[in-house]
């Protein structure tokens, strides 16, 4: 939910407020705290204190230090946000996050930061953007997330990134409003990664367009995850990319797993099944302990099968 | 007084936003008032109240622990329970859901119960929409199903860490009557309903991590009839405790209920692990554990052939059609029957059906393969009734010896196709049933009881008891019957004529004679002058015995003759070859001792000679 009236607020609140508010202000714009607070019914022109919290994330994130935490008290929406520095952002365990539209939900864009973003449910109300957009960082972890109602990505990992390390647990990608690209800057994998590394574990990516899109050199590793329901492919790795999934059930989707030389991905102990088209397609490399006669409309072949050993 | 003011202006613009248009984010309390614009500081208390001013995709979300009514929901549209957000019902579905073609819907933190005295009928009732997303939901205690995703037009069901357990009906239950449901189950358990995941036609199914178990009829209960098709995948499972692990029933032409299963334990199930019906087929990827039978080993009793109780029927009845059901099996099951099903009546495809034609009782025994070899075999008896027939007349009229038998028709009536009749019991001479009309001239005299019984198309008889009485006309005469042959012994290849004479009363005999070499009639013969004729044909040397039966006539009462043996012997050389064959045979002889002789030398010699080392 925007929030149209709190940058006016802390204008006037700066001009207008009595002596013991501007202290507050001043101490919060000296002397920035590890841990702030959030809330439902708190104002940005808080200090972001546990008794006295803002209403924002990208409120509270200016008077959290580098490195620091922000948490949600009590349920909320927090808005959208742009992280350009190291910070845990934890929703708690309420209802609310970020319902965003028309724009990207959370922006990472901090070169060597550390980035956290813990119990948040993301939400593009059907018009967003990309929910989780990452530019630059260190690291990227999202854990027990939902990410939905988003018609570019849910997790997009940019190839300008560099090195960015992005971790993935617990969390639910919903796709269901991805919408086809229409220009080259747009996007639609419910976790797209384009730079850098990602591990995605104990996570469900489903009913986008592609599941998991890995591109250029990215490598991902992927493990118990459901990856179901997408009009394209599964699993799509093109460019340079190298995705190894074990414990996987790529499901119901178009294409089940698709690689496009040199791309490869590798497959252990996975599921794919009733996928409408080619289960397996391209380089796609089996460990001899996968379940693929399961129903695909064609259920294709590993371009090679490895020793376990 | 300047904080007042602005707080005040904040209220006022946040409360008249959600009038004038819906917001994308509402919000329900335990302490909210559905008058209010549901925002997070006036939020509402239902979700009733409150998706009235949510726009569609947008979000309600539960603002502190409270139950917010059932639901119906006819737009794209979240809802987030957080940790304490309920729904109970009573006598109605929890959250129902008739959505726009594509309206997607999430349900996220919700507990739904049927809440105790007139418990909710559905949990949660898809009939359309576009896709169906529930994650960590729990659902509980509903008169039919937990998650009842049936749309018309198919859709998708996409649910992750859900808890559905203690439904009258199914956990999840899968269909679509013309479409493709396609349904997703990552993390789930289902446990304690009638059956824990239902699929029926339309549906396919992925499931990554269930445990299903206690649940009374099935873990997984797949079925399709007349056409229908259900595809489930199943990676980790645990189906324990259950009525059966796997229940797979696939009825009726151009059916398909296909399941696959890997890396699941199927265990401790009261039934067995599997039941298969029909062309219902559960495929193992061999990583699977679970009691029964495999591709290399079939231990005695890993398949069985449930009983099933084969009502009887009447001929010409649609038998209401009996499945038959093979527990543990793996793979599909084909059935085979030994033993003689009333005509019109088949098993097919696993199924017992048709319109038996054929009265009576029928055993047969049923043998099923499975996909791994392993049989099972059941002894079934079908019993048909007979329809109610008649067979008249009930007493038949005396006759008298010479005399023309009044013709009596037997009427077989109720029975259909041609009957047939077969008389228990000896006629007098002279008399014979004919197309089930008793006609002929007694010639015998006394009372004869005998026992007619009708059998018409369908094997379906009736029987009566008759005692026929043929008086003695005053100028009945006995007789006897003399048989001779022409040469006893005869050699083979000579004619020998058999004579038979009519010896005994008074005046000229008329009348046949019959004769018979053993029971085959070999020629009826008119009686002339006493006498009757018969020259046989050329017999192999061996025994025979040869009889023959007088008619009777007007007077004469018929007779058998005492039966003759014949006896041919090898036919004599013929004369005209010069050398007698005595001579030949004697010449012959000794050269047949010397051969012996031989043999028995070299045997002996054979026998001497060392063995080799």
């Amino acid at each position: 939910m925007s929030n149209p009236g709190s940058a006016l607020s802390r204008a006037r609140g700066l001009f207008a407020l009595p002596a013991l508010l501007c202290l507050l202000v001043g101490s919060s714009a000296s002397a920035q705290a590890t841990r702030t607070w959030v809330s439902g019914v708190g104002d940005d022109v808080n200090p972001c204190s546990r008794t006295a919290p803002c209403k924002t994330f990208m409120g509270a994130l200016s008077k959290t230090a580098t490195g620091g935490e922000v948490d949600a008290m009590d349920p909320g929406g927090y808005g959208t946000l742009t992280i350009t520095k190291s910070i845990t952002i934890d929703g708690g365990p309420s209802a609310g996050g970020i319902l965003y539209s028309g724009t990207h939900g959370v922006v990472v864009n901090a070169a060597g930061a550390t980035v956290i973003l813990r119990n948040v449910a993301i939400n593009g109300g059907t018009t967003g953007l990309d929910a989780i957009r990452i530019l630059a960082a260190d690291k990227v972890l999202v854990e027990n997330c939902t990410i939905q109602g988003f018609t570019g990505s849910g997790i997009n990992v940019l190839p300008g990134a560099g090195a960015v390390q992005l971790v993935v647990r617990n969390t639910t990608v919903n796709g269901a409003v991805a919408r086809a690209p229409t220009t080259a800057d747009e996007t639609s994998g419910g976790i797209q990664v384009a730079s850098g590394g990602a591990v995605i574990g104990n996570s469900q990516i489903a009913s986008g367009l592609i599941g998991l899109h890995v591109l250029n050199g990215a490598r991902v590793t992927v493990n118990d995850t459901t990856v179901v329901g997408h009009s394209g492919q599964g699993v799509l790795a093109v460019g340079g990319a190298q995705v190894t999934l074990e414990r996987a059930v790529v499901a119901q989707n178009g294409v089940g797993i698709k690689a496009e030389a040199p791309a490869q991905v590798r497959i252990s102990d996975t599921m794919v099944g009733h996928n409408t088209g080619l289960g397996l397609d391209g380089p796609v490399v089996s460990f001899g302990n996968n379940r693929v006669a399961a129903g695909n409309g064609t259920d294709g072949s590993p371009s090679t099968t490895l020793p376990q050993n | 007084m300047g904080v007042h003011l602005r707080c005040i202006l904040v209220v006022a613009l946040c409360a008249s936003t959600p009038a004038l248009a819906q917001a994308t984010r509402t919000w329900v309390s335990a302490v909210g008032d559905d008058a209010n614009p549901c925002s997070r500081t006036a939020p509402c208390k239902t979700f009733a109240g409150a998706i009235s001013k949510t726009a569609a995709g947008g979000e309600i979300d539960v603002l502190d622990a409270g139950s917010f009514g059932t639901l119906v929901i006819t737009k794209a549209i979240t809802i987030d329970g957080g940790p304490a957000g309920k729904v109970s019902a009573s006598g109605i579905p929890g959250i129902t859901i008739n959505a726009g073609p594509q309206d997607v819907v999430v349900l996220r933190r919700l507990s739904l119960t049927g809440s105790a005295g007139t418990r909710g009928t559905t949990g949660i009732a898809f009939n359309s929409g576009r896709a169906l997303h529930v994650e960590r939901v729990q659902i509980h205690g509903f008169q039919q199903d937990g998650i009842r995703f049936s749309p018309e037009a198919g859709g998708q069901l996409v649910l992750a860490d859900v808890v559905v357990s203690g439904n009258g009906g199914a956990g999840v239950r899968v269909s679509s009557p013309s479409g493709v449901a396609s349904a997703v189950i990552s993390r789930g358990n289902l446990s304690g309903n009638r059956q824990g995941l239902w699929l029926g036609a339309g549906s396919v199914a992925t499931v990554n991590e269930l445990t299903a178990s206690d649940n009374a009829e099935a873990g997984i209960w797949a079925r399709t009839d007349d056409g229908g098709k259900v595809q489930l995948n199943v990676e980790r499972a645990r189906l324990t405790h259950n009525g059966v692990g796997l229940h797979a029933a696939s009825v009726g032409s151009g059916s398909q209920t296909l399941l696959r299963l890997s890396r699941a334990a199927v265990d401790a199930n009261v039934l067995a692990t599997t039941r298969l019906i029909g062309t219902g087929t559960i495929l193992s990827f061999g990583n699977n554990r679970m009691a029964g039978g495999s591709a290399s080993t079939c231990p005695t009793g890993a398949v069985l052939l449930e009983d099933a109780a084969l009502p009887g029927i009447a001929r010409g009845g649609v038998f209401a059609p009996v499945e038959l059901a093979v527990l543990g099996a793996m793979g599909s099951v084909t059935s085979t029957v030994s033993g003689a099903l009333p005509r019109g009546f088949r098993l097919e495809g696993g199924v017992f059906s048709g319109t038996p034609e054929e009265g009576g009782d029928h055993p047969f025994t049923v043998t099923a393969t499975d996909g791994n070899g392993c049989t099972a075999s059941r002894d079934f008896t079908l019993a048909v009734a007979c329809p109610p027939m008649t067979l008249g007349p009930t007493v038949l009229a005396a006759g008298t010896t010479g005399q023309v038998y009044a013709q009596t028709p037997f009427v077989h009536e109720g029975g259909e196709g041609t009957t047939t009749f077969v008389l228990d019991g000896a006629l007098p001479r002279g008399l014979q049933l004919r197309d089930g009309v008793l006609t002929g001239m007694p010639t015998q005299p006394g009372t004869f009881p005998i026992t007619l019984t009708a059998t018409d198309g369908g094997r379906c008889s009736s029987s009566q008891s008759y005692t026929l009485a043929v008086a003695r006309s005053a100028d009945f005469q006995e007789a006897t019957v003399q048989l001779q042959a022409s040469a006893n012994p005869a050699y083979a290849g000579e004619a020998v004529s058999v004579t038979a004479s009519i010896v005994g009363g008074q005046g000229e005999p008329s009348g046949t004679v019959t004769f018979f070499r053993g029971t085959e009639v070999l020629e009826v013969v008119t009686v002339t002058s006493r006498e009757a004729k018969h020259t046989l044909a050329p017999l192999a040397p061996g025994q025979y015995t040869l009889s023959a039966a007088y008619s009777g006539d007007t007077r004469f009462g018929g007779v058998d003759a005492a039966p003759l043996t014949l006896e041919v012997l090898p036919a004599k050389a013929p004369v005209e070859e010069g050398d007698s064959g005595c001579g030949c045979r004697q010449s012959g002889a000794p050269g047949g001792v010397l051969l012996t002789l031989l043999l028995l030398v070299l045997n002996r010699r054979r026998r001497e000679s060392p063995t080799p080392g």
